[in-house]
């Protein structure tokens, strides 16, 4: 099932965001926010997620498990890169389920021999791998990313959506990517591009 | 060229070893050196004096039941601090107006001079409960505070991440909160271990119950026993000492206190 946003309605005080916004995400594709940035890109990625809940909104078709690949990594400083990959999973899997889905996506994002390093251990490309596996491996149907591969040199940059593109290969997934980078876009196989800065001029 | 010289393991703990006995040795000798220049033990007992003070006084059994007392008056204070501090900024935490209702409390106890407590508890309290009301006095708003400012400081980006993830509420406590909160009650409870021995031992002085540290100490005032009260001193730096390293190694994580 698609998902659709409708009439979506948000203003604060007399600054209108969004006004009566419909669209759609295509299932199983991969969709692209753009647009300057405060245009309300991440914003809408919240509504979608129901992290932010004050808004006039219908949508429908959104699954019941998401997982959010934030602009900040996310990880608990206290655990390992194994537990902290399994966080996400502990309420949805059993135990050996856990260890099985965890050894195979950190090998996917090559962290093998990496498992039992913390966060503060690793260096800033492997903490946004330990990121995007966890929100990888966590069995939802949509994957919203908010400019995953931001702040990284282009050499990892690089390196980091090949990576993600090999994961996201066959997995079925829905995914939302806000994206400033044209070099992002040529390389992700997006199939529909949404100009939120459109939208949001919109009256 | 280029050899590396590795010290096991074993040279670098005595190494520590010596460095502390060479510290210790050296207060001992600024102490030897001042009891010999005021050249009076009822001023300034010297080392020799102390220490033979401290074996006179640790071959009787009531020393030791004297300790047992104050201890337990030490250890039930920190509990009863630590067991209603912390539950009690949790509630604070949720409840705005419990928050409310209970900052002046805390600031007027924050305030409020130790000896102040202790002269109103004296006339409340049986002599034995007025150290332990002290020390809780004392001790309960640092609890209260740390563990609550550590609630606040709770990464609120972690929150949402395992909202998203729809991890339940028990686990986001077991795992997020009370990890970010227990340097803030390790912080509390190392101050707080000062400050019990501070707190008690000061009431028992002025509430002077049958068998305690303080108390002793009033009585080594009474009798000018200078050494003595050289040694119970000493005693009870050594304990307050041990309780802490002995905590230190019990706490998970406790390398921070």
């Amino acid at each position: 099932m698609n998902i659709r946003v409708d009439s979506l309605t948000k203003a604060f005080g007399d600054t209108v965001l969004f006004d009566n916004v419909s669209f759609g995400i295509r299932q199983g594709g991969i969709t692209a926010f753009i647009g300057v940035s405060g245009c309300g890109k991440t914003k809408l990625m919240r509504i979608i997620s129901c992290l932010d809940k004050d808004f006039d909104v219908r949508i429908s078709g959104v699954p019941e498990r998401i997982s959010f690949l934030f602009q900040e990594d996310r990880l608990l400083p206290w655990y390992n890169v194994k537990d902290n990959i399994a966080f996400a999973l502990k309420d949805v899997m059993d135990k050996r389920e856990i260890q099985k889905t965890v050894a195979a996506v950190i090998k996917d994002v090559r962290l093998d021999g990496h498992e039992t390093k913390r966060p503060s251990e690793l260096s800033g490309g492997m903490q946004r791998r330990v990121a995007m596996a966890r929100a990888f491996c966590y069995p939802s149907g949509l994957l919203l990313m908010d400019e995953p591969f931001k702040g990284f040199d282009a050499k990892l940059n690089h390196e980091l959506i090949a990576l993600f593109l090999k994961i996201y290969e066959g997995s079925g997934k829905t995914v939302i990517i806000v994206a400033h980078e044209t070099e992002l876009l040529k390389r992700l196989p997006v199939c529909d591009v949404i100009d939120v800065e459109a939208l949001s001029r919109k009256r | 060229m280029g050899d590396e010289i590795v010290l096991p393991l074993k040279n670098k703990k005595t190494g520590r070893a010596v460095k502390w006995i060479l510290i210790i040795l050296f207060w001992l000798s600024v102490w030897q050196i001042a009891a010999m220049l005021v050249n009076q033990p009822l001023y300034m007992p010297s080392p020799a004096e102390t220490f033979l003070s401290l074996g006179a006084l640790a071959s009787t059994f009531d020393f030791w039941l004297n300790i047992g007392y104050t201890f337990y008056r030490v250890i039930f204070g920190l509990v009863l601090s630590f067991g209603l501090g912390i539950p009690l900024a949790f509630f604070a935490f949720r409840l705005r107006w419990l928050e409310s209702l209970l900052r002046p409390a805390m600031a007027a106890v924050k305030s409020v001079p130790v000896m102040s407590v202790i002269v109103l508890a004296l006339v409340w309290f049986s002599s034995s409960f007025v150290p332990v009301f002290s020390c809780v006095l004392l001790c309960l708003p640092i609890f209260y505070t740390n563990t609550l400012s550590g609630l606040r400081s709770v990464d609120k980006n972690l929150l949402e991440m395992a909202e998203i993830f729809k991890v339940r509420r028990h686990r986001v406590i077991r795992e997020i909160v009370v990890p970010s909160v227990l340097p803030n009650i390790y912080s509390a409870l190392s101050v707080c271990l000062g400050f019990s021995w501070k707190s008690v031992v000061a009431a028992e002085v002025l509430s002077s119950p049958k068998y305690s540290m303080g108390y002793q100490l009033y009585a080594t005032k009474i009798y000018l026993d200078t050494p003595e009260l050289f040694a119970w001193t000493l005693t009870i730096i050594v304990i307050s000492l041990a309780v802490e390293k002995g905590l230190k190694r019990v706490l998970p994580g406790g390398g921070s206190l």
